[in-house]
């Protein structure tokens, strides 16, 4: 049987429904790559930058054919300023990605981070912009990557590839030679030899989805030494506690909390599906949501609204008909939001189509007992006393980053509690010289 | 419980009704009916009060609210006492895997019927025929416990002069007894009789259609009918449309293409059944109406626009599903001018988004097939 994938984009252009074999792509790949790891890092950085800046051109196509994917945002994470500090705050400084620097904690020592070399990325459908940007990441640390997007995704990487071509043109070391070290492939999930192929290549295996077929990835054969970083399904959620319902402005808490349940359409792990006030007072929770409904109302002109999926308006029309019947719902006319209160002490079920619970608790302190390891994020908002008492037990059962309300989905390293540019480098040292 | 208005509508035939006659009539029926439901289901009149909805005040169709086929799944639902609960109906937890439940009294249970039987009389003819089922004979015999399946099945049988099935089951299997199916049309042909050849949509066609054109086999059936209901998944994923269907259908057995009739219903409106008539669209009854909502508005499309199908009726007295959300798009053909000559909404269901499995009684019986 042959080993064809069809490649969105390879060889630094575009090629929908070419059909090329894995192993010249993978070869391609690799000879790039000996270019690319000779390239100073601030090169890289400067042609992300100015993918970037062309990103922010509202006049692009790729903005009207991919609405809601997240594309300003990548556009303001490849900015120079963000990669330099994510660089920094992984390897103190990036120029160990070019040659040895001398440590400062080990004063007779230095250090070099070479790339590892093949880096290959299987993603999922949820959100692509996230697995855009481990991407960004594995080129920054000079590697090639091959990425294996979810079957039935819209080909949104080429067109980023694409323009991230474009950057620099005509110049040495251009972003059309950078795009040379990345290829986004797809093939039929049933060919486990084609998985095998490329499984049996990577240095680090990259996934994103859900634990199911992580694991069946997973199981594909690996050399002795490749690296796995799995960022498998999780779940996030928002909490308020007394002090700050009481001090602080209602309405202006509820725009930062539309905005979080609003982008996405919550299908980022990193997405908020339960929100906990720290209340007894029933009229708390109501009050609260009929702000959260005119925020959410006014979240849809700077978020436009996907049109949702027919599972998706099917279970939330059911959760309002339940919810108006036996609990409290408050909703938009359309299927746009749905705010769901009951006396329920659970998270979510996750619903997506911002769809958020609304749960009133006694104590922060009580959520100790939802958290497991699957939780990802917790939006919060409280008084130093609290923040500092349930940051400190939420984390030690698992929570993997905390953040402020209204940012709950902006990525940031750790992710998953990975300092993801530390996976992806190989590091050598030496004796200082003097 | 007197339901003046609704007895009215059920005196009429089925599509006898223009929309400037039926309506007035209509709302009326419906709005007792929805007096009903507010008055004697809590939860439905909590629902209402949410939605600022009064029954007795409403002038549109469109004011009406909708429960979703889906929360049947998760609540049983009663207007009427549990002492007057004459039986429950489980559908066939098809696409969540769960069913719905459906509780129903005498007087709906005998309404639901002879709505049902009506409608189909209408479609058939009032003329008692041969039935060959394409199903186990199981699914015809009278037993306490009905699935959703056989009750489809025995629901139509009232019709039946008698009825033969003809598939069997071998280890769990089950596979078309082809020499039984063709005895029967064989003799039906002889005698020049018009007999009714029914199945689950992917059975008739994978298994008895597409086979006997294989063999360039046909018969000459002309005046009988072929009847199928069922989920199109499975056809669709084969490329078989249901323009396709009909034309194959008749080119085997016969039959002109007016003759091949596709029934489409669901549990939660039981007695509510909407045939294709020779033009292949489906219409409205006198008691009862459509509409198609826009998926991310949620507000009445007009005529040719794809929607959410909210089915309407007032035949429903033991459980609020009087104006059901479904999750079948489909849209309005137009309004008492089908050529076919039936009065009323005449509309089309065009399947489920793409992002759910369409998974009617057919597709999971085709599972059970060799």
């Amino acid at each position: 049987m042959s080993n064809l994938v069809q490649v969105d984009f390879h060889a630094g252009r575009t090629a929908k429904g070419e059909r090329v074999g894995v192993s010249a792509v993978i070869g391609d790949l690799k000879q790039a790559q000996e270019n690319l790891k000779r390239w100073p890092v601030d090169r890289i950085i400067e042609l992300f930058d100015e993918f970037g800046f062309r990103l922010m051109d509202r006049r692009l196509s790729i903005h009207g054919d991919y609405p809601n994917s997240g594309i300003a945002y990548i556009a303001g994470w490849c900015r120079k300023s963000n990669l330099v500090s994510l660089l920094q705050s992984a390897f103190q400084s990036r120029y160990v990605l070019d040659r040895f620097v001398d440590s400062e904690a080990k004063t007779d020592r230095s250090y070099r981070a070479h790339s590892r070399g093949l880096v290959v990325h299987w993603m999922a459908g949820n959100v692509p912009t996230l697995g855009f940007l481990s991407l960004i990441q594995g080129v920054l640390t000079k590697n090639a990557n091959l990425i294996k997007p979810a079957s039935g995704s819209n080909d949104l990487l080429a067109q980023l590839l694409f323009v991230l071509s474009t950057a620099k043109e005509g110049e040495p070391q251009s972003g059309r030679d950078l795009v040379k070290s990345m290829a986004v492939v797809r093939y039929d999930r049933n060919r486990k030899d084609i998985g095998a192929a490329i499984s049996k290549e990577a240095d680090v295996r990259v996934f994103w989805g859900g634990d199911d077929s992580v694991a069946t990835m997973r199981a594909l054969p690996t050399k002795l030494h490749t690296r796995d970083l799995v960022f498998s399904n999780k779940t996030s959620f928002m909490a308020i506690d007394n002090g700050s319902l009481e001090t602080m402005d209602m309405e202006a808490i509820a725009r930062r909390v539309a905005m979080d349940i609003s982008v996405f359409e919550q299908k980022a792990c990193a997405s908020p599906h339960t929100l906990f006030l720290e209340t007894e007072d029933a009229s708390v929770v109501q009050q609260f949501a009929l702000c959260l409904k005119e925020a959410l109302s006014r979240a849809l002109a700077s978020i436009p609204k996907t049109i949702p999926s027919q599972n998706e308006i099917s279970a939330v029309l059911n959760l309002r008909a339940q919810y108006d019947m036996f609990h409290q719902a408050w909703y938009s006319e359309g299927t746009e939001f749905s705010i769901l209160s009951d006396d329920y002490f659970q998270l979510g079920p996750p619903i997506g189509n911002r769809t958020i619970y609304l749960r009133k608790i006694d104590n922060l302190q009580k959520l100790t007992e939802l958290i497991t390891p699957q939780v990802q994020s917790v939006g919060i908002l409280a008084k130093p006393e609290t923040f500092e008492r349930v940051t400190a037990l939420f984390s030690e059962k698992g929570v993997h980053r905390f953040t402020n309300i209204g940012a709950i989905t902006h990525f940031e390293v750790p992710w998953d509690g990975y300092i993801l540019p530390q996976y992806l480098v190989r590091w050598t040292s030496r004796p200082k010289q003097s | 419980m007197e339901f003046k208005h609704l007895d009215t509508l059920l005196e009429h035939q089925p599509y006898e009704l223009r929309r400037s006659d039926k309506e007035p009539l209509f709302l009326e029926a419906m709005k007792a009916v929805a007096l009903h439901h507010y008055t004697n289901c809590k939860p439905y009149k909590t629902l209402c009060d949410k939605r600022g909805f009064d029954p007795e005040k409403f002038v549109r169709l469109s004011d009406l609210p909708y429960l979703p086929t889906s929360v049947f799944k998760d609540a049983l639902l009663l207007s009427i006492p549990e002492k007057d609960l004459f039986r429950e109906i489980n559908s066939s937890a098809t696409t969540t895997g769960r069913p719905s439940r459906i509780g129903l009294d005498k007087p709906t249970s005998l309404r639901q019927s002879k709505c049902f039987n009506r409608i189909v009389l209408e479609r058939l003819s009032n003329k008692r025929r041969k039935f060959a089922v394409l199903d186990v004979p199981e699914s015809i015999k009278r037993t306490s416990v009905v699935g959703a399946r056989s009750s489809t099945i025995r629901s139509l049988l009232f019709c039946a002069s008698e009825a033969h099935t003809c598939v069997e089951e071998v280890d769990g299997k089950f596979t078309i007894d082809e020499e039984r199916l063709d005895e029967l049309l064989m003799q039906a042909e002889k005698d020049g009789e018009q007999v009714v050849i029914f199945g689950f949509t992917y059975i008739l066609y994978a298994y008895v259609v597409r086979p006997l054109l294989q063999k360039s086999k046909t018969y000459n059936l002309n005046g009988s009918k072929i009847i199928h209901i069922g989920g199109w998944k499975k056809l669709e994923s084969e490329k078989v449309s249901p323009e396709k269907l009909i034309v194959d259908c008749s080119q085997v057995f016969g039959v002109k293409k007016g003759d091949v009739v596709d029934f489409y219903g669901f549990t939660e409106q039981s007695g509510m059944v909407y045939p294709t008539c020779e033009e292949v669209v489906r219409h409205m009854p006198v008691w009862g109406d459509v509409l198609a909502r826009d998926p991310l508005t949620l507000r009445p499309l007009p005529p040719g626009k794809e929607g959410l199908l909210q089915f309407i009726t007032p035949i429903q007295t033991s459980y609020p599903g009087h104006s059901v959300l479904t999750e079948d798009m489909g849209y309005i053909v137009g309004v008492d001018n089908c050529p076919c000559g039936r009065k009323g909404t005449a509309f089309k269901v065009v399947g489920r988004a793409k992002q759910v499995e369409v998974r009617g009684c057919g597709d999971i019986m085709a599972e059970k097939f060799a």
